[in-house]
């Protein structure tokens, strides 16, 4: 069973064009992807269709199927949808609704009707998880820009969701803390959790993704392995800008026939482009 | 006092306020007063509460004053002013004691207050700092851009409404990524349950019983001696 | 960019918007409660920010009565813990009438309008402060029997005040608020 799957699906909200058109898409169990596209590429829309808030929020126009866990989102409720997907909106702060940090985290589970007893111990873990152990008591206006990003994420994952979705979760966050964000996503998605994030910076989820997606009007431009779909980006010249520079360098270099692994970060970029300009020195060298 | 149940503070709060309206004379009302006090510095709270309770006093001493100065009896006066005194103090040990989310469980659970309300009472209170922060930010912006708040009383108007309507705009919008939120988070969904124990225990129901026998003694001495 | 090859089904219940009044008006009162503390007055009439916030929330969102009369108790709630309310009494059950009022003239069927300005939100807000305002000082006379010209020249001349400058607050704000909030599809 896939965790979530596009059939075809099309969506138009209420007094809007069509926003989302024939998307056809597989994200597998366990799996993290990352979507990328221009502002306006339909991408907010996207993380919503997968929590069924697209169409059963907002209403509108709909075609083909979405299905979650085995579930036709049409023929479920958000409610519903909600045991399985936990989807973090970019507006985070909004999402934010108790005075306190433990109240917060409680709520998801006071919603479900959680036992009394089980809840301080499900709080206490979740507020570990995102490094925001000893806050219980703060309030929830208090807490910085970052905190509150991890206190909504917290709040998204104390009812242990087997999907996590994240719209432009670092989009207000400063590098080393949206370097924090992502390597919690990592060990997240190595437990099993199945991830999908929109994320323009595809440097920062490069070393976490297994698959990547573009979005263009709408419509799926790009979408697979990481490696073959930045390439594929590349070399169609879609939505440039977002390719990371040191994999252009890499995709210059091979063009000229260079072969390099499978590089997810800085540091396998550094090590294979040093061990190639070396080679390069060594046959000058000789020559 | 810390260690009440809410629900018992809460009944707690109108029995002040019941015997406040059966005290009649001075030196009844100044003790219930001077009661609260002495509560409020056993446990511990006066230190946090003492600015509140003096602006309290202060504002009763004004009334007192206007009353008196428009010609009520002096007796009438203070009576009014200690009455509105003791009503008001003992809010300020009830938000003293208690968390706020203990009070709305208490409200929601044993009161039968919908949690829609308790919902709406506590986020707003959450959102305060949050609009505090930026109603500042958007005054500064508005000093850069020159709006300075003097002026003749149509520019102070405009100026303030160009403080005020950012942040409603902002409210509005931000209300719907709420909404969308609550829905996500299962709020109304089904059989809610609460991580604060509100429950009552037999410290509660003697306090309970001990507030029934004042109000009955009170009731009593207003009608038997006239106090 | 509409594709006539595939039909689009409407989907014409939307479940959504369930507890938009409640999140609007949970967030308008915030604003009504920090007002209250920073705002300053206006040649010495403060407006009620409260009372302009929930009669904008109720015309927004155009609740039930019940519901109305919670969003005035809450209203009210609000006010005590933030802006150390010297008669929180007089605080609830103000807000409560004025939100009650404000309902009333919210379902109101005839339109208010002049010209082509719908006046509704003004009226709701003048009627209101009135009612809250008159309930406050009537029952702050009672509980502290305060004398009849206290009550008439040094009280009811402010509630008036206030009514009409939150008259025009409500009336100005109200527009661009109800166009965010009822466009909200077209994104």
């Amino acid at each position: 069973m896939k965790a979530i799957s596009f059939e075809n699906f099309s969506y138009a909200y209420p007094k809007s064009g069509v926003v989302l058109e024939k998307l056809c898409f597989e994200v597998e169990q366990g799996s993290f992807t990352a979507i990328v596209g221009p502002s306006g590429a339909g991408k907010t829309t996207f993380c919503l269709a997968a929590a069924g808030v697209v169409p059963h929020y907002f209403g509108g126009r709909t075609g083909g199927t979405v299905v979650v866990q085995g579930i036709q989102t049409m023929d479920s409720t958000m409610g519903e949808l909600a045991k399985d997907v936990a989807l973090v909106l970019e507006d985070y702060e909004s999402q934010l609704v108790a005075m306190t940090v433990e109240d917060e985290v409680a709520f998801g589970l006071e919603n479900a009707g959680v036992d009394r007893k089980l809840i301080p111990q499900m709080v206490r873990e979740t507020l570990q998880l995102v490094g925001l152990s000893g806050r219980e008591q703060c309030e929830v206006g208090g807490l910085s820009g970052g905190q509150k990003q991890r206190l909504a994420l917290a709040g998204a994952l104390v009812t242990k969701p087997d999907i996590l979705i994240l719209d432009e979760p670092a989009s207000a966050l400063d590098p080393a803390g949206t370097e924090e964000l992502y390597s919690l996503l990592g060990k997240l998605n190595e437990q099993g959790m199945t991830i999908l994030v929109v994320e323009h910076d595809i440097a920062q989820v490069l070393p976490y993704i297994d698959q990547l997606v573009l979005l263009m009007e709408g419509r799926i431009a790009v979408a697979g392995q990481p490696e073959a779909a930045l390439r594929k980006m590349s070399e169609e010249s879609l939505f440039q800008e977002v390719i990371p520079p040191l994999q252009e360098l890499r995709f210059l270099l091979e063009k000229h026939g260079c072969r390099f692994g499978a590089w997810r970060c800085e540091a396998d970029a550094v090590r294979e482009l040093s061990a190639v300009l070396q080679e390069a020195g060594e046959v000058s060298r000789s020559a | 006092m810390k260690q009440l149940a809410p629900l018992t503070k809460l009944v707690f709060t109108v029995a002040v306020s019941i015997w406040a309206m059966l005290l009649t004379s001075l030196p009844g009302l100044g003790l219930l007063a001077v009661a609260q006090v002495v509560t409020l510095a056993v446990c511990g709270l006066l230190g946090r509460t003492y600015k509140g309770i003096l602006s309290l006093t202060g504002f009763a001493v004004v009334l007192i004053l206007v009353q008196y100065a428009l010609g009520s009896e002096l007796e009438a006066a203070i009576a009014g002013g200690l009455r509105m005194i003791d009503m008001a103090t003992v809010f300020v040990i009830l938000l003293a004691t208690t968390k706020m989310q203990s009070l709305t469980t208490a409200l929601v659970s044993q009161c039968r207050v919908p949690q829609e309300y308790a919902f709406m009472f506590t986020t707003a209170l959450r959102f305060i700092p949050d609009f505090l922060a930026e109603s500042k930010a958007v005054r500064e912006a508005q000093a850069c851009r020159g709006y300075t708040g003097k002026g003749g009383i149509v520019r102070r108007f405009t100026s303030y409404l160009a403080l005020v309507g950012p942040l409603v705009l902002r409210a509005v919008s931000r209300s719907e990524t709420m909404a969308l939120s609550l829905e996500l988070r299962g709020f109304g969904a089904g059989r809610r349950s609460f991580s604060t124990d509100v429950g009552l225990k037999f410290r509660d129901y003697c306090t309970l019983l001990g507030m029934i026998a004042l109000t009955a003694g009170f009731t009593a001495g207003r009608i038997v001696y006239g106090w | 960019m509409m594709n006539n090859e595939q039909e689009l089904t409407r989907v014409t219940v939307a479940q959504g918007g369930k507890y938009r009044w409640l999140t609007v008006t949970a967030l308008l009162l915030a604003i009504g409660a920090i007002l209250r503390l920073v705002a300053p007055s206006i040649d010495g009439i403060t407006p009620n920010w409260m009372i302009a916030m929930y009669c904008i929330a109720i015309n927004l969102t155009k609740p039930t009565m019940g519901q109305a009369m919670g969003i005035g108790l809450v209203a009210g709630a609000v006010e005590v813990p933030t802006s150390k309310s010297a008669f929180p009494y007089g605080n609830l059950a103000a807000e409560l009438v004025g939100a009650i009022v404000c309902a009333t003239i919210v379902n109101m069927s005839f339109n208010m309008v002049i010209g082509r300005l719908n006046i509704r939100p003004g009226v709701c807000a003048a009627l209101s402060t009135v009612a809250s305002g008159l309930t406050f000082v009537t029952i702050l006379k009672v509980v502290m029997s305060l004398p009849m010209n206290v009550y008439l020249y040094g009280m009811l001349p402010v509630v008036f005040g206030v009514a009409a400058i939150n008259t025009v607050i409500t009336q100005i704000l109200y527009f661009p608020a109800q166009k965010l909030f009822t466009g909200r599809e077209e994104k």
